[in-house]
């Protein structure tokens, strides 16, 4: 019979694609796996106490640590968020809750987009332009590569991240609680920050802190703003180190133990991110308890 | 006390009123789009059938609602979303200490004539407003009008209950909260009072510091009145306050209703005509954006002047 | 707050410009707090306008200083740039040779040329659009296949959750990590195993011999010779280029199916149709979403640094073979910007920055133009 020998046919094809298609997934999480675990287990193998609290020596066959870079990796990081986190919020706040002005805020949210999607390479060389070049200029100096410039450029990527997050975030509010808490006499400010901005408190956290681990992991941006430094330097307005850039640096090279200490600082830069990562969980977590029943 | 000065001159003479200069005035009257036929109830309902003409009949307001004192004044209010007018020069004293509900078919502009009592009605987009709503003599909607006062003096309830993220004392502290009260003694006191005035003090006292979240439906309603009452406003607006509840809990805040009626000016708007009729000294019947009818609630239910009025509220049209 | 009421011009609303304008005309309610309030309602309003401002600034800031600096080859190269595949950072001085590619003598000394300094971006955009290309065909399929999995298998198995948790997460790892492991791990292993397995299957069968042999021109005369092998060239740089844009188009595929409503999938179950059938009617229902999703891929490996500079061999050529070295936008930048100090280079490098821009902006607003409406989400 052909119609039962197509539906057969039909059936067997309905199978392999299914098994197709349990097959991309299980690839997608076996690269995952095979990536993280390769990354885990040389860079344990490497990883030391020295790592951690040892500068670099200048010496190529026993190269140190990086302490400066992880201290740098966390100033910059904080510089930008400093920046960036409140300037972020603010302007998500705008385009949620000023809807009446909506011939700014429509356009505003199409650049942000527009911005998150900008090659980070590209933001690194807005930064030396816009930063290092003009600086170098002002103070007559040499090329004024600087932990400003690099820290400048982390939040350039940061806001717009930030904005849009938060927004989404702050859209999920339900609107009786922005009505409920005019009805009482609030004014604008009062209910978005004592009713809207707790309400989504989870949302927005968890955006700010995927922004923080994203600008941690960055290394395009600094290349021409930060530049790195071999130095443990905590002044900004100097060459800055970061972890990013030390690794760049050192895989690069042709140093064997250099390249040893790129494995331990990226499995290093994975564990900041997976404890970031943790910690979105948890508030996510807390955040959820808190507004059950809603 | 204030006695509604449209009392002393005929009702048709509440037309010209002195417009507020801000607020601009339509170009035209437009007649609402898609009315039924001309006669859609074969002369049955001759006032219904001239709304839907998009009419503004004169509606029958009863004298002993005119005479009584009134705290609100609500004069000719017009009101548009954008192009469509939502009420059409609505006239109507609310009675100072006494509950009055409003009732109608759904999209009869009840809620909306609320909303526009606080103004939260501004917060929508291409909202546009005419004629005036005076609270104790204040038009609420001139030039100058400091609308977060003016909503400190009304309380409002909403269809849902909406307690906010946060601890049953901070749901019920938050309006002296925004008023910059830190008195830790006073929002103690105060939340004490408003929880015993809503009967919820009993049932939450031992658990103020746990979140609101975790209320049942109904203890969140009567939470988020304890919230409207805490500052004593001079109006307490309800928005359909038991239509997101199960009947025992509506029978609670009914109960609640009638006992903070004591107290405060109550304005209920309501679906539910038996519940109207349970809880409220007033009752007006709106149509459209238009007023129908208004009344004693006992009149309203039982001798009712227009028969749109008797058929709606015995369930027979509507 | 979503109010969805048709638009009117904002000096008829009576909104909040009245609040924030009007004084207090009854005076019974303005108290000190009111006026504090007032005036924090009113620094929040500005605090909040002007930080939105500044991300128009920013904007505008990346476009016109690119544009400024990238000016002397904008002016000296013009859109030829975009075609020509010269780079040459200094004066270049070599024998002059003719036609036949034989020296040009003059008493019996060769003539020499001068070539002043050149540059033209069509090696990069090649390398870019390749590098991309490839990296799409691997990375859709697979995809799409993992979406369609966690939409339609996963729930049941009650393992959405974490397999979503694992994409997220390959998602947040940093560039550089599939940087490093390219580098230490994926090119060693290209040259010594898969390189020459390839080459032994391939290079026999007629009309493939360009992938892996060159023809170069050595002192005039052209030749062919074979490519070297090393594991860092277009291929490997396609290849991580392809496991980091796996994560992106997977969860926004899997946002876009999941949107697709269960009665269009019920509707076709009910017909009769197989398992997959009923895929492919949930694939043609988010066409234009997955459309997205992968336009959303495009843009990230367009504009993808660090991994791509560290595998693809950073060399300005332009190559058919998928073995041989070679360059994107974006790896020329991160190679060549520190050390150019010469005007015209670093104009020039300006001005791959400012192409590499305007691509990654148009094939971003193309992608969330597709994609919005059918994903109620974050931006991704």
């Amino acid at each position: 019979m052909a119609g039962s020998f197509a539906e057969f046919r039909r059936r067997t094809f309905s199978s392999i694609m299914f098994g197709l298609c349990a097959a991309g997934s299980a690839l997608i999480i076996s690269i995952l796996l095979l990536v993280i675990g390769y990354l885990a287990w040389i860079g344990v193998s490497s990883l030391s106490w020295e790592f951690l609290a040892a500068v670099p020596t200048g010496d190529v066959a026993n190269p140190g640590g990086m302490r400066h870079a992880i201290d740098g990796t966390i100033i910059l990081v904080g510089l930008a968020s400093a920046v960036g986190v409140p300037l972020g919020v603010l302007a998500g706040i705008y385009l949620s809750e000023y809807p009446s002005e909506y011939a700014a805020t429509g356009p505003l949210r199409f650049i942000a987009d527009v911005l998150t999607g900008v090659p980070s390479i590209v933001v690194g060389i807005l930064g030396y332009e816009l930063v290092v070049v003009p600086v170098s200029r002002w103070t007559d100096s040499a090329v004024s590569f600087s932990g400003y410039a690099g820290a400048a450029a982390l939040a350039f990527i940061m806001i717009p991240i930030v904005a849009r997050t938060t927004e989404e975030m702050l859209r999920l509010v339900p609107q009786s609680y922005r009505e409920g808490s005019l009805a009482l006499g609030a004014t604008r400010a009062q209910t978005i920050f004592r009713v809207v901005l707790p309400g989504a408190f989870g949302g927005v956290a968890t955006g700010i802190m995927l922004a923080m681990g994203r600008i941690a992991g960055e290394t395009a941006p600094l290349l021409f703003t930060a530049l790195g430094s071999r130095l443990l330097t905590h002044n900004p307005a100097e060459p800055f180190p970061s972890l990013t850039l030390q690794i760049y640096t050192y895989a690069t090279g042709p140093y064997p133990e250099q390249k040893r200490l790129a494995w331990a600082g990226i499995l290093v830069l994975l564990a900041m991110l997976f404890v970031v990562n943790l910690s979105i969980r948890l508030i996510a977590a807390r955040h959820a308890r808190t507004r059950v029943g809603t | 006390m204030p006695v509604s000065p449209l009392m002393t001159q005929p009702p048709t003479s509440a037309k010209p009123q002195p417009e507020p200069p801000q607020v601009e005035l339509p170009a035209r009257k437009r007649p609402i789009a898609s009315v039924g036929p001309a006669n859609a109830s074969g002369g049955q309902y001759p006032v219904i059938d001239a709304i839907k003409r998009g009419e503004t009949p004169e509606p029958r307001r009863h004298e002993s609602v005119m005479g009584v004192p009134s705290i609100l004044e609500v004069r000719d209010f017009q009101l548009w979303y954008g192009q469509n007018k939502a009420l059409h020069g609505v006239t109507m004293p609310i009675a100072e200490g006494k509950i009055t509900s409003i009732i109608g078919p759904s999209g009869c502009g009840k809620s909306t004539l609320l909303r526009s009592v606080n103004r939260l009605n501004d917060l929508v987009d291409g909202v546009r407003t005419a004629g005036s709503i005076s609270l104790k003599g204040e038009d609420v909607y001139a030039r100058g009008v400091d609308v977060i006062s003016l909503r400190k003096r009304l309380g409002m309830v909403f269809q849902k209950p909406n307690p906010f993220p946060m601890s049953i004392f901070e749901n019920v502290v938050y309006a002296l909260r925004i008023s910059g009260e830190r008195r830790k003694s006073v929002l103690e006191a105060a939340c004490e009072k408003a929880l015993r005035q809503a009967a919820l003090w009993d049932e939450v006292k031992d658990r103020l510091k746990s979140s609101a979240m975790g209320m049942s439906g109904g203890q969140q309603q009567r939470l988020c009145i304890a919230r409207a009452i805490v500052c004593e406003p001079q109006v307490l607006l309800l928005d359909e306050p038991c239509s997101a509840l199960d009947p025992i809990a509506t029978l609670r805040i009914e109960e609640l209703i009638l006992e903070i009626g004591q107290r405060y000016t109550v304005l209920i708007v309501t679906h539910n005509m038996q519940q109207a009729a349970r809880v409220s000294d007033f009752t007006a019947f709106m149509y459209l954006g238009r007023l129908v009818e208004y009344g004693r609630t006992a009149d309203i239910f039982q001798l009712p002047r227009l028969r749109e009025t008797e058929d709606y509220v015995t369930g027979r049209f509507g | 707050m979503n109010s969805a009421a048709p638009a009117s011009p904002a000096a008829s609303q009576p909104g909040w410009s009245r609040e924030s304008g009007g004084q207090n005309r009854s005076g019974s309610g303005e108290t000190g707090v009111s006026r504090r309030a007032r005036i924090g309602d009113a620094v929040l309003g500005w605090a909040c306008r002007l930080s939105a401002a500044l991300i128009a600034l920013m904007l505008v800031s990346l476009i016109v200083v690119l544009v400024h600096s990238a000016w002397p080859a904008i002016r000296q190269f013009g859109l030829g740039f975009l075609v020509s595949s010269d780079w040459r950072a200094n004066e270049i001085e070599r024998p002059l040779r003719d036609a036949a590619g034989k020296l040009v003598l003059r008493d019996g000394e060769p003539v020499m040329e001068t070539l002043a300094p050149s540059f033209g971006a069509l090696p990069v955009i090649w390398g870019t659009a390749v590098s991309s290309a490839l990296a799409l065909l691997i990375a859709v399929p697979i995809s799409l296949s993992a979406a369609i999995f966690l939409v339609r298998v996963a729930p049941k198995l009650r393992i959405a959750g974490a397999a979503s948790f694992l994409i997220e997460f390959l998602a947040a790892v940093p560039s550089l990590a599939f940087g490093i492991w390219a580098l230490f791990v994926l090119a060693p292993f290209f040259q010594n195993h898969v390189g020459p397995v390839l080459q032994r299957v391939f290079e026999p069968i007629p009309g493939l011999r360009w992938m892996f042999y060159e023809t170069v021109t050595v002192a005039g005369r052209t030749v062919e010779r074979p490519i070297p092998l090393t594991g860092r060239d277009l291929f490997t740089g396609s290849l991580i280029l392809a496991i980091m844009i796996l994560p992106i188009v997977t969860s926004v595929s899997r946002d876009v199916l999941k949107a697709v409503p269960r009665t269009q999938i019920e509707g076709t179950l009910a017909l009769g149709a197989t398992w997959w059938q009923s895929c492919v009617a949930m694939l043609r229902y988010g066409r234009s979403g997955l459309l997205g999703a992968i336009m959303l891929g495009l843009a990230r490996a367009a504009g993808e640094t660090m991994a791509v500079t560290m595998v693809i061999g950073n060399n300005n050529q332009i190559s058919p073979s998928p073995f041989a070295p070679a360059q994107t936008m974006a790896s020329v930048l991160a190679n060549e910007f520190g050390e150019a100090t010469e005007g015209l280079h670093r104009a020039s490098l300006l001005y791959v920055a400012l192409i590499l821009l305007t691509m990654s902006l148009v094939f971003n607003v193309v992608a969330r133009r597709l994609v919005v409406g059918k994903v109620g989400g974050v931006s991704h």
